[in-house]
């Protein structure tokens, strides 16, 4: 199994839509807190038996990154969600004097989420910790709406994966909102913990169902049309839930990591929902992801400046 | 974009409030979705408790602790002298309860209106050389007086009896319930924690003195593998607190009707049969023990005050809809063929959901059990007669 090791801590880690080796994962220095940031694409085929590969793409910025996403129209085509308030375009094909290929800075705070609309393809989201989200195009210098309606910072947002317009929020503000972005205001407010909520995603093969992870240590599963109370819960994490992942290939498949150095594979639909831990990190767990091209890929990286990635079932440190 | 200290240093606050949450309650900062905090006076979230008998030694520290409480909004301090002192004094204590006082008989009715919660410590207190039972005749009047009021002014109340002896009050409570027809024996408890805190205590008290006993004394001998066996055990038993010490305690609430389950004791710990009868008998003359050692000046009541206000909590919890709150207590109970018996009870939202059976019981607790069924089908007769008669 392919193991990188990142210069800094790593953050997020996001497997291309387009190809099937390709991955992409935002590193910060000194845990994000000061210092530079990495956005780096790495070939999981240049892995060899012998020492680390160079990545493909490496590209330090000013500030610490804390998410990445691919875009879905363009193969070469990546954002970075960046400490200084600003998103940043990324083309892997030119060289790194024409890089970044767009600048927006309009949060007023740590841009902490970013997600690409897999459906439409042609827009993304970023949260951000001023309590709000914008919506982008690469082609428009401005972002195109923003969402204001958050009372605290905004941790993660997560296109539904079935209607083009939809998608949620999560924030410290203990709530999950769903919005439609023909609406300035959320459709739904879940209060979905009693802690702030830090992470969330829609189940690709339900489109009224989401998860939601946060700082109580558990992630919840809601449906949007009863959202009063929680379809179920999944306790098991040490520490706060950073993210939450629904399996692209598995009905009801989540994976989750945490403060508590773990990842962790849940079916939310089953009595005894754990289906697997690894342990592999040495430090916090903060960007996971699941392979749409490869069933079963997982990559996982953490503060200990490694990524891995592996097949669901067997050891991430296995060679 | 502001200074790189700044920044820093809010990152830094939310990697630690990540890891570290404050509680719920205390976010002031962010505006709770669920739960208005309007503080109309007596209409805020949370119960009302009313304290019967709340200038006397027990009730004074009990109304003090209960105004700690986040779950009591409203908190009537009732008795027959001296309340308006107690009401002053704990009124100035900046925690949410609102605080009335009520003195004297025509002001029950006040009292008692509206309660979700009524706790009973009125009485007289023992004196050297009196047991629980030369109190009866005083302290099941009272009872019985303030039972009928409870009866007639807030009959859906759940009521903790805590006035001695407790083995009767509670049967001689609920002749009178019966009496009013508004008898419900999921809302009458009589309050034994007091020997489950003992418990508690003594349990990690006398491991830690038999250890260092049995320890001097292989030393003298010097068998090194004993010693070191110990040493480990020791080092076990030392790091235990007493509040992560739990020991069902059943039956009821005099001399040897207190029936300590120490093999059900939670962590699980291994006694030999001197410390068995040993902690025993130390839990139940505990209350003489103080009674004793206060000479006069009174009975336990600042021990009974932090068990009362612990099981008041417990009751609490159990109305606001926490789940698996479990707590000994004395109740109406089927567990045996005394029609009252204290065991491990579970609290609701009505009240009493559900009464744990015994569990296993050891040879020494088999004994124990049939001397307590003896003595308290006599405390429970006589309850019943006062009333009756």
């Amino acid at each position: 199994m392919p193991v990188f090791k990142a210069p800094a801590p790593g953050f997020s880690v996001r497997f291309s839509p387009f190809h099937e080796q390709r991955l992409l994962a935002a590193a910060s220095q000194h845990f994000g807190l000061v210092g530079n940031g990495h956005l780096l694409v790495l070939d999981l085929a240049a892995a060899g038996p012998g020492g680390a590969p160079a990545p493909l793409f490496a590209f330090p910025t000013s500030d610490a990154l804390f998410d990445c996403a691919w875009s879905e129209s363009h193969e070469s085509l990546c954002a970075a969600a960046s400490g200084d308030g600003s998103v940043r375009l990324f083309d892997v094909a030119l060289p790194p004097a024409q890089n970044p290929v767009r600048l927006f800075r309009e949060h007023a705070r740590e841009v902490h989420g970013l997600d690409w609309n897999p459906v439409r393809r042609d827009a993304f989201l970023s949260a951000s910790w001023d309590d709000t989200l914008k919506l982008w195009s690469p082609d428009r210098p401005a972002s195109v709406r923003t969402f204001r309606g958050h009372e605290y910072c905004v941790y993660a947002a997560a296109w539904s994966a079935r209607h083009p317009d939809v998608f949620a929020s999560a924030s410290g503000d203990r709530t999950a909102r769903v919005w439609d972005v023909r609406e300035p205001a959320p459709t739904l407010v879940i209060p979905a913990h009693d802690h702030e909520v830090l992470s969330l995603d829609w189940d690709k093969y339900d489109p009224s169902i989401l998860a939601t992870g946060s700082v109580d240590k558990s992630i919840r599963v809601w449906d949007v049309r009863s959202p009063r109370a929680p379809l179920t819960q999944l306790a098991g994490h040490g520490y706060a839930v950073k993210r939450v992942r629904f399996s692209p290939h598995r009905q009801g498949m989540i994976m989750s990591c945490s403060y508590d150095m773990t990842v962790c594979m849940w079916d939310y639909r089953k009595e005894d929902a754990l289906l697997a831990r690894y342990g592999h990190h040495t430090e916090f767990v903060a960007g996971i992801d699941m392979s749409v091209l490869v069933e079963g890929l997982l990559a996982s990286t953490g503060w200990d400046e490694m990524i891995y990635v592996w097949p669901f079932g067997s050891d991430p440190r296995a060679m | 974009m502001e200074q790189g200290g700044d920044a820093a240093a809010r990152r830094m606050g939310r990697i630690a409030s990540h890891l570290r949450p404050p509680p719920a309650s205390q976010m002031e900062e962010v505006s709770l979705l669920r739960g208005s905090n309007c503080r109309a006076k007596g209409a805020a979230p949370g119960f009302k408790v009313a304290i019967l008998g709340a200038s006397g030694g027990i009730g004074q520290p009990l109304a003090l602790l209960m105004k700690m409480n986040p779950l009591v909004s409203l908190l009537h301090l009732y008795d027959v002298v001296n309340t308006p002192g107690v009401t002053a004094d704990i009124s100035h204590m900046n925690t949410g309860a609102v605080v009335r006082g009520f003195l004297g008989q025509p002001q029950l009715e006040n009292a008692l209106t509206g309660m979700d919660l009524v706790i009973i410590p009125a009485g007289i207190p023992r004196k050297p050389g009196m047991t629980r039972d030369d109190l009866f005749k005083i302290n099941a009047g009272i009872v019985r007086t303030l039972c009928e009021g409870v009866a007639k002014f807030c009959p859906k109340a759940i009521v903790n009896v805590i006035s001695n002896p407790v083995n009767s009050t509670v049967p001689i409570a609920a002749e009178v319930f019966k009496k009013a027809g508004t008898y419900d024996p999921k809302r009458l408890l009589g309050v034994t924690t007091l020997d489950v805190v003992r418990a508690n205590t003594f349990v990690v008290c006398t491991l830690t003195e038999f250890g260092i006993c049995i320890i001097t004394i292989l030393t003298f001998t010097g068998t090194i593998s004993k010693i070191y066996y110990l040493l480990c055990l020791q080092g076990e038993v030392l790091g235990l607190d007493p509040r992560d010490v739990n020991v069902p305690v059943i039956g009821g609430h005099a001399g040897v009707t207190i029936l300590p389950l120490l093999s059900q004791v939670n962590p699980p710990c291994s006694f030999t049969s001197e410390e068995i009868s040993y902690l025993t008998t130390h839990i139940q003359n505990g209350g003489t023990e103080v009674v004793e050692a206060k000479a006069g000046a009174g009975s336990a009541t600042l021990s009974m005050a932090y068990a009362a206000a612990k099981f008041a909590d417990a009751c609490l919890r159990g109305l606001h809809g926490d789940a698996g709150v479990v707590e000994c207590s004395y109740v109406a109970s089927q567990v045996t063929e005394l029609p009252f018996f204290a065991s491990k009870v579970r609290l609701g939202r009505c009240g009493i959901e559900e009464i744990l059976s015994l569990g296993p019981l050891n040879e020494f607790e088999r004994a124990g059990l049939e001397k307590a069924k003896k003595e308290l089908a006599e405390s429970i007769q006589k309850g019943v007669a006062f009333i009756n008669k």
